[in-house]
């Protein structure tokens, strides 16, 4: 499989799937941050409103990394590709999609979320597409404070109060479709693997997912609503018993999302000519 | 009388003259220190004949929101000595061990404990898990109150022993 050094070497049948892909993997952590940030000011205690903050912007910044390099395929400008699109251009998953809710509804959704983050990005270091490996490089290294955060919360809510432990409960029955739905294979996919720019499918994804949370759930015992098929001769099969919210890697949006969109596109909609 | 201003008397343009006046360019959030001494500039090309300077710089966090300043005043000052000036964001990793050992000393001044070498080493561990310095008093009896701080490359500490608390560098 020939390295993609750049843009100018991508074979013009892979353009529109690597810009979706790009987007899909920008949109996610922009979506994010935008969440995130909203907890600037009303955050439980000030170390975490500081925390949040922090983090938000990380994300932001790395969004950033993927849209620039949409920008250098396209020749549209960040701004443009940022906030100029129709809320069905964007590409995240419906699990971004949810307002902040709760504090223990940030960290559940951040938890479910990170996990497959860096499980994505570790295979992603390997792209054939070159700017993704350089980015997700850049990206890993700034990850592990996040990854921190979210683990030491995940387990200070269960192993707190009553109420703590209920509403992390209920942040995950509510989120666990919307988990699931992270693993929604990309359009075209089956076109990303075979050039090497996608090194994993979804499916397999979701697979190394479900490994990675379930010691964690069982150590704190959290609900885990998947069975565990054992192998005779490999690692075990997992198998969920919820199905997956499907949709946001095609567009498809909640109307917690379209509240974000007209709120984080309307300074630019009211002069996208604008030079900020 | 009109001055005809020669392109052949521009003091000679190299290297080592690019990376002086960039040396005096601050980093917006930390102005004592330069963008040098942070290991921002990445990489300096001089082409004296075509009056052309290229700089790929590396922000030190992808979220940094001062980079495009820093491009920009970077850009600015290289036009005083050339008439061409490139200045392109790379994604070259940036990593805290790129801090010159002035650049170490100055943050120590503003009251910022620089970084622990990471090396091939684990981040969070080196921050939580080795003893931070006091930059004001030089005490370990310090401890790390949180992991974020009011940018993304700091974290907060507090010190027992001046009662002061500090900012710390955080290892990337």
């Amino acid at each position: 499989m020939s390295e993609i050094a750049g843009s100018q070497d991508g074979a013009p049948d892979l353009k529109r799937p690597l810009i979706d892909f790009l987007l899909a993997l920008a949109d996610d952590e922009f979506v994010l941050g935008y969440w995130d940030s909203e907890w600037t000011g009303v955050a439980p205690i000030l170390e975490e409103d500081v925390a949040s903050s922090s983090i938000a912007q990380d994300e932001i910044g790395h969004a950033r990394l993927f849209y620039q390099e949409v920008a250098t395929l396209t020749g549209m400008s960040l701004d443009r590709i940022a906030y100029g699109r129709k809320p069905e251009e964007y590409r995240q998953v419906q699990l971004v999609d949810h307002r902040r809710g709760d504090w223990a509804f940030t960290i559940a959704r951040q938890f479910l979320y990170h996990i497959a983050d860096q499980l994505r990005l570790e295979h992603l270091s390997t792209s054939t597409y070159l700017p993704i490996a350089q980015a997700v490089a850049k990206i890993q290294r700034e990850e592990v404070y996040h990854q921190m955060h979210v683990h030491a919360w995940l387990e200070r809510l269960a192993e707190s109060t009553p109420e703590a432990r209920q509403r992390l409960e209920q942040a995950l029955e509510c989120l666990w479709p919307d988990a699931l739905g992270m693993f929604e294979p990309f359009p075209d996919e089956e076109l990303l693997l075979r050039a090497g720019i996608l090194t994993l499918a979804s499916a397999s994804l979701q697979q190394e997912w479900l490994a990675a949370i379930a010691p964690v759930f069982e150590r704190i015992q959290l609900p885990f609503p998947v069975s565990r098929i054992e192998s005779p001769t490999g690692a075990p099969k997992y198998q969920p018993m919820i199905a997956p919210r499907l949709g946001g890697r095609r567009g498809q949006h909640t109307p917690d999302f379209a509240d974000l969109w007209e709120e984080m596109t309307m300074v630019y909609r009211v002069e996208p000519q604008a030079s900020w | 009388m009109s001055k005809l201003i020669a392109e052949s008397s521009h003091p000679a343009l190299d290297e080592q003259r690019v990376w002086d006046t960039l040396s005096n360019v601050p980093d917006p959030e930390l102005p004592v220190i330069s963008v040098v001494d942070m290991g921002i500039v990445q990489h300096i090309r001089v082409d004296a004949a075509r009056s052309y300077i290229h700089v790929d710089i590396t922000p030190t966090f992808a979220g940094c929101p001062a980079i495009s300043q820093i491009r920009a005043e970077i850009r600015n000052r290289l036009l005083q000595l050339a008439s061409t000036v490139e200045v392109d964001v790379t994604v070259q990793p940036w990593t805290s061990d790129l801090l010159k050992e002035e650049a170490r000393e100055k943050l120590r001044r503003v009251g910022i404990a620089p970084p622990p070498r990471i090396g091939r080493g684990r981040a969070v561990p080196m921050l939580m898990s080795h003893p931070l310095t006091c930059p004001h008093c030089g005490s370990q009896q310090t401890t790390l109150e949180n992991t974020f701080g009011p940018t993304p490359c700091r974290a907060i500490a507090y010190c027992a022993l001046c009662y002061q608390p500090f900012e710390q560098f955080k290892p990337l």
